[in-house]
């Protein structure tokens, strides 16, 4: 999709912008080491997801200068990103939905349940995890 | 590879034939995205599978020393941003001595990863049946380190491809090969070290901090 049309740029980086921009890159990245010295469960995933996507967002916009370079670029960035998250999405959702014994056993000490001729059966726990 | 600075006969102007270069190499940045994307994907199911072994995995690997290799990434990052910069301004000198600067922390940091190797090698915190580490015997400890190795493997073997092509770009460079109306290379190159960086960042929370 490159037509004629297509694109000076829409100004460019300077140097003073890159300098800040690399600035800020540094700060996030230390800034995401000491978030996880903290113990804060779930939220330790959160926000360091949150600081990469925002250290990736500047980089891509920035140094890949995606902010300048309008148009067919971006469309094949989003692309990828949009497939990379449809296979995760459904690769977990596949393995979260699962009936337990489906998934490879995380507990050694689970057993499967005992069949009792008649009928009922015995079981320890009905779900195949700690 | 061709001078740049020439339109071939195809393109209408040397703007359009530079947009065509970008869009060419986003569409192999894309693919190598795609790449990564199993990898992540794998990594996403063996987590929610084997959380407890991910968790003290990851908080067995050294995320300060993952840290000072996040940061020497980032500044071949502006490195070549800065190499970008100087050969549009026809400064082959400087152009030159931004690519080896950013070709060094690209060897800088496989020096480091390879440091982190050794001592894995050294505990016997290794993929798959090789796995003998005895500080972590949860179930799937062994998944994580396999993915470890797979992960940053693959990522530290884009590092040499790029260490590679910023080394022939410094080397071109210096023959002054560039100037403002021919940086195409330049520009091509970085965009193929800042995938590697970008990467990277979201390999050091995933694989060192959560």
């Amino acid at each position: 999709m490159v037509d004629s049309t297509a694109h000076a740029d829409h100004g460019e980086l300077s140097p003073a912008r890159s300098a800040m921009i690399y600035v800020g890159l540094l700060l996030l990245t230390v800034a995401t080491y000491l978030f996880s010295r903290f113990n804060l469960g779930t939220w330790s995933v959160v926000i360091a997801m949150v600081i990469a996507i925002g250290k990736a967002s500047l980089v891509a916009l920035f140094f890949m200068q995606l902010w300048y370079h309008r148009g067919s670029v971006r469309l094949a960035l989003a692309t990828a990103v949009l497939w990379l998250f449809l296979l995760t999405f459904f690769v977990v959702a596949d393995v979260k939905s699962r009936y337990p014994l489906a998934n490879p056993n995380a507990n050694p000490t689970w057993q499967p349940p005992t069949i009792v001729h008649g009928g009922s059966s015995q079981a320890p726990s009905p779900s195949g995890r700690p | 590879m061709r001078p740049e600075g020439h339109v071939q006969e195809h393109f209408a102007n040397i703007e359009v034939q530079r947009q065509a270069a970008r869009l060419g190499m986003w569409t192999f940045l894309a693919t190598e995205i795609l790449l990564f994307a199993g990898l992540f994907a794998a990594y996403a199911e063996y987590r929610s599978l084997f959380h407890q072994a991910f968790v003290l995995g990851a908080r067995h690997l050294d995320a300060m020393m993952a840290t000072v290799e996040t940061a020497v990434l980032i500044t071949g990052s502006f490195a070549v941003v800065m190499a970008h910069h100087y050969a549009k301004s026809s400064k082959a000198g400087m152009t030159c001595l931004s690519l080896l600067a950013a070709a060094a922390t690209g060897l800088a940091f496989l020096m480091l990863h390879g440091i982190e190797y050794w001592h894995h090698f050294e505990e016997g915190a290794l993929p798959g049946k090789y796995y003998s580490f005895p500080e972590i015997q949860a179930v799937g400890a062994s998944m994580f380190f396999t993915l470890y190795f797979l992960m940053t493997g693959l990522h530290s073997l884009h590092v040499m491809a790029g260490v590679g092509v910023l080394t022939w770009l410094a080397w071109r460079a210096a023959g002054g090969a560039f100037s403002n109306n021919n940086y195409n290379a330049v520009e091509m190159g970085g965009l193929y070290w800042h995938l590697v960086d970008l990467i990277w960042i979201f390999l050091f929370p995933l694989l060192y901090l959560v």
